[in-house]
């Protein structure tokens, strides 16, 4: 009764030491990343991620099962093209795995902070597409450090005008305020820096000017 | 079956012009200079020689293809969020998945 027992706790420590620690980089094996057959022209294309975005409810299951990743948890985690749309990853289920909002430092805001950067970089002509696919489907932190640097730092120079640099909000110290609907989301959310209007302050500010948590807590 | 609502909307009334089916790859081309590629896991079935397309329903890697009048074709998806690719006649993606 007491070996039983004794097993009985040892797997819910080591379900609980799996779920303390999400992966914050893709198996290899499970994801080693897909592409469709497009080229620069492609996915330049204003509008083009929205056109071939395309992944059913059972393929998000699907990836969340492979990764062991409880259906419960599952608002803790973006099913992640690991190759973004928009650098012609496809929707297949060896392109897509679950990514950790809240892992600190890296997580789901971050990576899609990169993909916006290769995303630019890509259509100026300053890093080939394959090059990119190849970068961030192999190791995409290694790829955050060479395309953005060290611990996110933009170069100088990049920031917007008048606006607190994007690399900075992703350090965790801003929140992302939509100007528009007047709520605010903290790093890791699906809307931080997303949205067509908005700008970065601290949360205490965006509280003194009136703004208000998205859902009630931002998250 | 699922209904495929974006593919549906796009190629619904589309006029079949050409079929062909080579191992592994079925390219469906219509009137209006669109095409249809679809990866194949197994063998594409006979195809009609005239239609319009209807609707296209899909379910995991199962993908039937619904045509005017009375033609259904059933096939089976190499990469199911991979295998599908329509461009209109200058070759810009419509739909990818």
């Amino acid at each position: 009764m007491r070996r039983t027992f004794l097993a009985f706790a040892a797997l819910l420590t080591l379900g609980f030491s799996a779920l303390a620690q999400p992966p914050i980089l893709p198996d290899p094996k499970l994801t080693p990343g897909d592409t469709f057959p497009v080229g620069r022209a492609d996915v330049c294309v204003p509008g083009y991620s929205k056109k071939v975005r395309n992944v059913p409810i059972a393929l998000k299951r699907e990836a969340l099962r492979r990764y062991g990743v409880p259906l419960g948890d599952r608002r803790d985690y973006e099913i992640d093209h690991l190759i973004p749309l928009a650098l012609g990853g496809s929707n297949s289920i060896r392109n897509l795995w679950p990514q950790s909002r809240k892992t600190s430092p890296w997580n789901a805001g971050k990576k899609d902070f990169l993909e916006d950067r290769l995303h630019k970089l890509v259509c100026s002509g300053k890093v080939d597409l394959a090059e990119a696919q190849k970068a961030i489907s192999t190791n995409w932190i290694d790829a955050y450090r060479k395309y953005i640097g060290q611990g996110g730092r933009t170069p100088k120079g990049e920031g917007k005008a008048g606006v607190p640099s994007a690399a900075a909000a992703s350090q965790g110290s801003l929140v992302w305020v939509n100007t528009r609907s007047g709520a605010y989301w903290k790093p890791g959310s699906s809307f931080y820096g997303k949205t067509k209007q908005g700008q970065y302050m601290s949360e205490q500010e965006a509280r003194a000017k009136g703004f208000h948590p998205a859902h009630g807590t931002g998250e | 079956m699922a209904l495929n609502r974006k593919l549906s909307a796009l190629v619904q009334k589309r006029e079949l012009a050409k079929s062909e089916a080579t191992p592994g790859q079925l390219s469906l081309s219509f009137t209006d200079g669109s095409q249809l590629l679809i990866r194949l896991a197994s063998a594409a079935p006979p195809m009609p020689g005239k239609g319009t397309m209807e609707k296209v329903l899909e379910t995991g890697s199962r993908l039937v293809l619904v045509l005017e009048p009375e033609s259904r074709i059933e096939l089976a998806l190499a990469d199911p969020g991979a295998s599908i690719s329509l461009r209109d006649a200058q070759g810009t993606v419509e739909y990818l998945g």
